[in-house]
């Protein structure tokens, strides 16, 4: 064999390089697809890969969809951002994704990725114009702005999310008074209530008043915007974490870690709030109108012990958003389109919505489903009262960028935080940190779409 | 066309193959390794040759689009403050846990070769943390270190010390440290083994010309184990430079998302952690492959420069150049 001058190692190896290199030439030379057209066709028989949570959607559910659509088959798999990168970069995505509308619209629409879903709409005899509900402009693009243009998705369900509970019982025996459901209370008021309801012992927190503060970019801009600020700019393009109004949350996120008053980023629970609160180890949690159904289904000891509040103020303006309006997008390159939307007319506004609904797992997508929120008992009734009055300040609070997603700012915040929450960095020192990196993730963003 | 025909033929009867039989044993050849190259080619180097054309772009790794940014990836990485903060706490991490894990099991595996009562279950106990497997060994160490029921803090309460949180903050580079450290006992086993082929006549032969315990080691037992331990060495020090399991398992798991690493102390943002914050969580495909091309010529560059400076000390029985005259 030796003898073949065809087959020496020297050879072997420059094929080798020579496939590799082909790699690279292959590689670029490739570009990406463009934005198809919108266009509303009859439902196409063959599969329905939606891409969700394991769990979310249950059997019944796919099952009910399959009855009514017989020539779709749906197939599920598993949220992973890294497969559907790889999906979207083959040009091989899922039929629907399931994401956070305030959060991705930008991204997604600008990109090409999504679907634009104007027509379907507008031919859908379920999901009507008139009757969608206005959280679902977080799911809008046009061009420039979140919040207004043609629509990209649609919420499954959602809650307002700043809104918070207490539990009742730690309320009382920290000798507070108990509050009117309805009536916002400021942030410097909750952080006077969670030092009386804190416990220290040894070194040790047997109970936290406040709820896990998260330093998250859709919080803080919650917050911002209800002093009447604001934090990305109007181009989307550069944040600004350094107003007046942006300094008084950084302050109270810092105070509220530094003080030990809840779980932060420099001591982060084992679990999210709903565990700790069910443990006897928080008296908060900032969770919306879905809690509802949870502490029913896990905790129903805690109906008579919890409330459900407005959202907190910093500044004088009410408004409530949500940090999610969670649904679905279509992605351009979805084969069977039409199918796509099947399932979101079944899932968001159909029979399986209204049953999730019926079950107090989250807010609905359309007024009409409204009526539905249970009122099954003293502990519905008084949730679906809190919650109807808060629908009145509902608001898309713009935080998303086209240039890069929540999940990049947040990372950047949570690394810069606890310079401030444990460290000795001023928030001022802060403000300005963060805004220079945060700029600097939406300017390499930029960067990554040749602009 | 004679003479080429007869030249041919003159070639097989001495002994060369003619073109049919070449074709033919150029068959075989391919048809035996083409599992192997295949397997190479399509999972070794495609994807190298694509992270290399990936780290001269600005893909974010959902895009249609990859623009050609030329060098600048590979200008920023090596200019970056946050990389090479990465890079230089990866080199620290390397620099404690190679030398403890090197010295360490060999003691460990010296100490086990002596002959002793339960020595069988000895080595048993200390070999059972190498075949746990990382996952469950990071979650191991997880709970015992927790702030609130963690076994540490209960330990430091007897002392009356306050608890500490192990998980963030600078103590959750110890906690890393020990959860690599802790998996010592296939060094163990590769030293045992090693410690288990000194020669039995050179030893007594040292004994004789009146060698102590210390002169034993370091002029017989430590050169007949030199290759194994310059093995370990590169060995270790490769898989230390890409930890990544325990640290992204040791953070806590708090509010993040699925594939977001926000909870990650900075203490333990080691290299490769940032390569897949990189890549997952700030979608830069680009800067991201720009790091591991970069980080591969370190890895390179450091195993050179072990075989340069230990390579010297390593005794070889059998000459490893002996093969190539």
């Amino acid at each position: 064999m030796n003898n073949s001058p065809a087959f020496t190692r020297r050879s072997v190896l420059k094929g080798f390089g020579a496939l590799a290199g082909g790699a690279v030439l292959a590689a670029c030379g490739s570009s990406g697809g463009s934005n198809s057209a919108a266009k509303v066709s009859d439902i196409k028989p063959g599969t329905l890969t939606i891409m969700s949570p394991t769990g979310e959607i249950t059997a019944d559910q796919v099952a009910a969809f399959q009855k009514a659509y017989p020539q779709v088959k749906v197939t599920q798999i598993n949220t992973d951002p890294t497969r559907l990168n790889a999906m979207l970069a083959a040009g091989n995505p899922p039929d629907l994704v399931r994401d956070a509308g305030t959060d991705v619209t930008p991204y997604i629409a600008s990109q090409g990725l999504a679907l634009n879903l104007d027509s379907y709409f507008e031919q859908s005899s379920v999901l009507k114009e008139s009757d969608i509900m206005p959280v679902n402009d977080a799911w809008k693009w046009d061009g420039k702005q979140q919040g207004q243009g043609s629509r990209y998705g649609i919420a499954k369900d959602w809650s307002q999310d700043a809104m918070w509970w207490y539990n009742t019982e730690m309320w009382s025996a920290a000798g507070l008074k108990p509050r009117d459901a309805d009536t916002p209370v400021s942030y410097d008021e909750l952080l006077t209530a969670a030092k009386a309801m804190t416990k220290v012992s040894g070194g040790k927190t047997s109970q936290f008043g406040l709820w896990y503060v998260t330093p998250d970019i859709d919080r803080i801009a919650a917050m911002v915007a209800t002093a009447g600020g604001r934090i990305i700019s109007d181009d989307l393009s550069t944040v600004d974490f350094s107003s007046a109004e942006a300094r008084q949350a950084l302050l109270w996120i810092v105070s509220a870690g530094k003080e030990g008053l809840g779980y932060s980023v420099v001591n982060p629970p084992a679990d999210w709030d709903g565990p700790e609160v069910f443990a006897g180890k928080q008296a908060m949690a900032c969770q919306g109108y879905w809690f509802t159904g949870f502490t029913e289904a896990t905790a129903p000891a805690f109906e008579s012990k919890l409330q459900f509040n407005a959202a907190p103020l910093l500044g004088s303006t009410r408004i409530s958003p949500t940090f999610g309006a969670v649904g679905y997008w279509i992605p351009a390159k979805a084969k069977n389109p039409a199918a796509s939307f099947a399932w979101m007319e079944t899932y968001c506004g159909g029979a399986i919505a209204k049953a999730r609904i019926a079950a107090g797992d989250g807010l609905p997508s359309l007024k009409s489903l409204l009526p539905l929120l249970p009122q099954r008992n003293a502990f519905e009734k008084k949730v679906v009262a809190t919650q109807h009055n808060e629908l009145n300040y509902i608001k898309v609070v713009q935080v998303a960028s086209p240039y890069a997603l929540n999940t990049a700012i947040n990372t950047t915040l949570a690394k810069d935080f606890p310079k401030a929450i444990s460290g000795g960095m001023s928030v001022g020192a802060l403000a300005d940190l963060l805004t220079t990196d945060v700029n600097a993730v939406l300017a390499a963003g930029k960067k990554s779409l040749g602009q | 066309m004679t003479a080429t025909a007869m030249s041919g033929s003159g070639a097989a009867a001495r002994g060369r193959p003619g073109p049919l039989r070449r074709l033919r044993g150029g068959l075989a050849f391919y048809g035996f390794i083409s599992p192997w190259l295949i397997g190479t080619a399509a999972l070794t180097l495609y994807p190298v040759g694509y992270a290399v054309y990936l780290s001269f772009t600005g893909w974010n790794g959902m895009s249609p689009f990859k623009p050609w940014v030329g060098l600048s990836n590979y200008q920023e990485v090596l200019t970056s403050g946050d990389t090479l903060s990465t890079l230089s706490r990866t080199l620290v991490l390397t620099a404690i846990v190679v030398p403890v894990t090197i010295v360490g099991s060999l003691l460990l595996a010296m100490l086990l070769n002596k002959r002793m009562r339960g020595r069988a279950v000895l080595r048993t106990l200390i070999y059972i943390p190498a075949i746990v497997p990382p996952v469950a060994a990071a979650l191991i160490w997880k709970v015992i270190f927790d702030k609130n029921s963690g076994t540490a803090n209960r330990l430091l309460a007897v002392f009356g010390v306050h608890p500490l949180n192990w998980l963030t903050g600078g103590n959750a580079f110890i906690v890393l440290i020990v959860v690599l450290l802790w998996a010592l006992g296939s060094g163990i086993i590769i030293d045992l083994a090693a410690l288990q082929t000194v020669p039995a006549e050179q030893l007594e032969a040292a004994r004789v010309d009146g060698a102590g315990p210390f002169g034993r080691f370091r002029h017989v037992i430590l050169p007949a184990i030199s290759p194994i331990l310059l093995f370990q060495t590169v060995l270790t020090v490769i898989t230390t430079l890409q930890t990544f399991i325990p640290a992204i398992l040791l953070s806590p798991i708090g509010s993040s998302s699925m594939g977001q690493t926000t909870n990650i102390p900075q203490a333990n943002d080691v290299y490769m952690i940032d390569v897949y914050e990189q890549f997952f969580d700030y979608s830069r495909y680009g800067y991201g492959s720009a790091m591991l091309v970069v980080f591969f010529v370190v890895i390179v560059a450091m195993t050179a420069l072990i075989f340069k400076f230990l390579g010297r000390s390593v005794f070889y029985a059998v000459d490893p150049k002996a093969g190539k005259r």
